[in-house]
């Protein structure tokens, strides 16, 4: 049975940009930016394909650091740096459209990473109406 | 110039059965610049991979669109399954692009009559839907289903689907043959249609590659990308395939590209259903995916290319799992092919990408 090859490549926050400026002056096509926990921060995994090449650049983003936008060369990846960002707490830096956290409705912060340390936790919980506030009702609290 | 103004579309909008925003900025009618945001309903189901198995997850995938439900199950699996090394009976493989290339037809079919539906051609739109009923009804008969077929999982196919059934399943689709070709005339000659279609939503070829969107959308504006093409699973066992390409890059492509790739589809279960080898359809599957094991695959949902990710941590339980959506990748596309467009085109402009945002809040 034929399937995807399988090329996964480490890769650093310095490298990515230019990485995918390669990626893409080969005509090569951004697929993907999937973001996981692991112990050292959030790991990212750039995927790239030209028709039936696939391959992913996987980095590691430690706590504090800062992610160079790779949506200046393909626009698409807007989607997956507001999400990396709103799910993971992940900074990232010159997204093409940046949401500042408002691309996902979540209502707690950085749901995929609780103990993000990449944002600012001081959540607090705010009712869309004041007279409620005491004892909400119907799941009315409100997002960030 | 004439003065900009921010009209909000969406989320709710009657040409949208599921919630998304775009800001649109607007100079007169026309439609400047469109900026997207999602995330009304996301569900976090990537997040399930914790709490369920991952022979169980499967069923959270079927669960992520009810359209593709099929897809992402395959999907799944055959992640899974690379993941953990495990081969696939032969018979499975056949019968797993069977049923999602059925699953293609009745998606394309959907959609044209939602596309009917959307610019007033209440006709069109029931003749679409009762052929579709056809297909509905095929899952049920083999699968027990109609929406959730319940019928993949890691290591195979759960129910065999005789040869008997196979050739009845040919049977129903030879015989909607003659009335598809009448509907396919209807949908593509019509000139309410053509009024409708030709020339709105125009996305050039290299634009489609700069934005890197996928499925029947990129194939309208002749980008020849169709995951299919690469043999992988049970597609390796079809004699030829050629991606369906159109050079309109409008509203009418991509109305025209998903027309005929439900006539392709059936060609793909006629001939599979002749090829068609006997003997098992699952595998035991035993033990966990490996601590640090991770795999990628790709799939042509009825919607494009999906991607999935697998990560294991040496229990049953994943690490992480993730899906991107075709819509997902077609977000882009869909801000620049309304950017230039007459505010009154906007929503059948962003029904003719045919987006799923279920499968993109999963």
């Amino acid at each position: 049975m034929a399937m995807d090859p399988q090329v996964f490549i480490n890769t650093t926050i310095a490298e990515i940009h230019d990485k995918a400026r390669d990626y893409q002056q080969k005509g090569w096509r951004f697929v993907a930016l999937t973001g996981s926990t692991v112990p050292g921060g959030v790991e990212l995994l750039y995927s790239f394909s030209d028709f039936k090449e696939f391959e992913q650049l996987r980095l590691v983003a430690e706590p504090g650091a800062t992610v160079p936008a790779v949506s200046d060369i393909f626009f698409n990846a807007l989607v997956f740096e507001n999400e990396v960002h709103d799910l993971f707490g992940v900074n990232i830096k010159d997204i093409a459209i940046d949401f500042g956290g408002k691309f996902y409705g979540v209502s707690v912060p950085t749901p995929m990473n609780p103990q993000s340390p990449f944002v600012d936790n001081s959540f607090t919980v705010t009712y869309r109406d004041s007279k409620s506030a005491d004892q909400p009702t119907d799941g009315q609290e409100g997002g960030n | 110039m004439a003065e900009r103004t921010v009209i909000p579309f969406g989320p709710q909008h009657p040409v949208l059965p599921e919630p998304i925003h775009f800001d649109l900025v607007v100079e007169d009618e026309t439609v400047v610049e469109a900026i997207p945001q999602i995330g009304f309903v996301h569900r976090g189901l990537e997040q399930l991979v914790k709490k369920k198995d991952y022979s169980t997850f499967v069923s959270v995938t079927e669960r992520i669109c009810g359209i593709c439900s099929f897809g992402h199950s395959l999907g799944y699996s055959q992640t899974i399954e690379i993941l953990m090394g495990i081969e696939v009976p032969q018979r499975a493989e056949y019968l797993r692009v069977i049923l999602h290339e059925l699953s293609r037809v009745h998606s394309h079919l959907l959609w044209m009559g939602l596309a009917a539906d959307a610019f007033g051609f209440e006709n069109l739109f029931m003749q679409c839907w009762r052929i579709r009923e056809r297909i509905l009804d095929i899952f049920e008969a083999t699968t027990g289903g109609r929406v959730i077929l319940s019928a993949c999982n890691v290591g195979g196919v759960y129910h065999d689907i005789t040869n008997e059934e196979l050739k009845g399943i040919v049977d129903v689709l030879k015989g909607m043959g003659n009335e598809y070709s009448k509907l396919t005339k209807t949908f593509l000659n019509d000139g309410s249609v053509k009024s409708r279609l030709i020339g709105v939503g125009y996305l050039s070829k290299q634009d489609a590659i700069d934005n890197c969107v996928v499925g029947p959308f990129a194939r309208a504006s002749n980008v020849a990308e169709d995951i299919r093409c690469y043999g992988f699973g049970g597609y390796g066992y079809l004699s030829a395939f050629e991606p369906i390409v159109c050079e309109d890059g409008d509203g009418y492509g991509r109305a025209k590209v998903r027309a005929l790739e439900v006539l392709q589809s059936i060609d793909i279960i006629v001939e599979l259903v002749s090829k068609i080898p006997d003997g098992e359809v699952m595998v035991k599957v035993k033990g966990s995916p490996e601590d640090g094991s991770v795999s990628a695959s790709r799939l042509e949902q009825p919607r494009g290319e999906c991607f999935y990710y697998a990560k294991g941590n040496g229990s049953k339980f994943l690490e992480r799992f993730r899906i991107r959506t075709p819509t997902a990748q077609n977000i882009g596309g869909m801000t620049k092919i309304l950017q230039g467009c007459d505010i009154a085109d906007v929503p059948l402009n962003i029904l003719t990408i045919d987006p799923c945002i279920s499968c993109t809040e999963r």
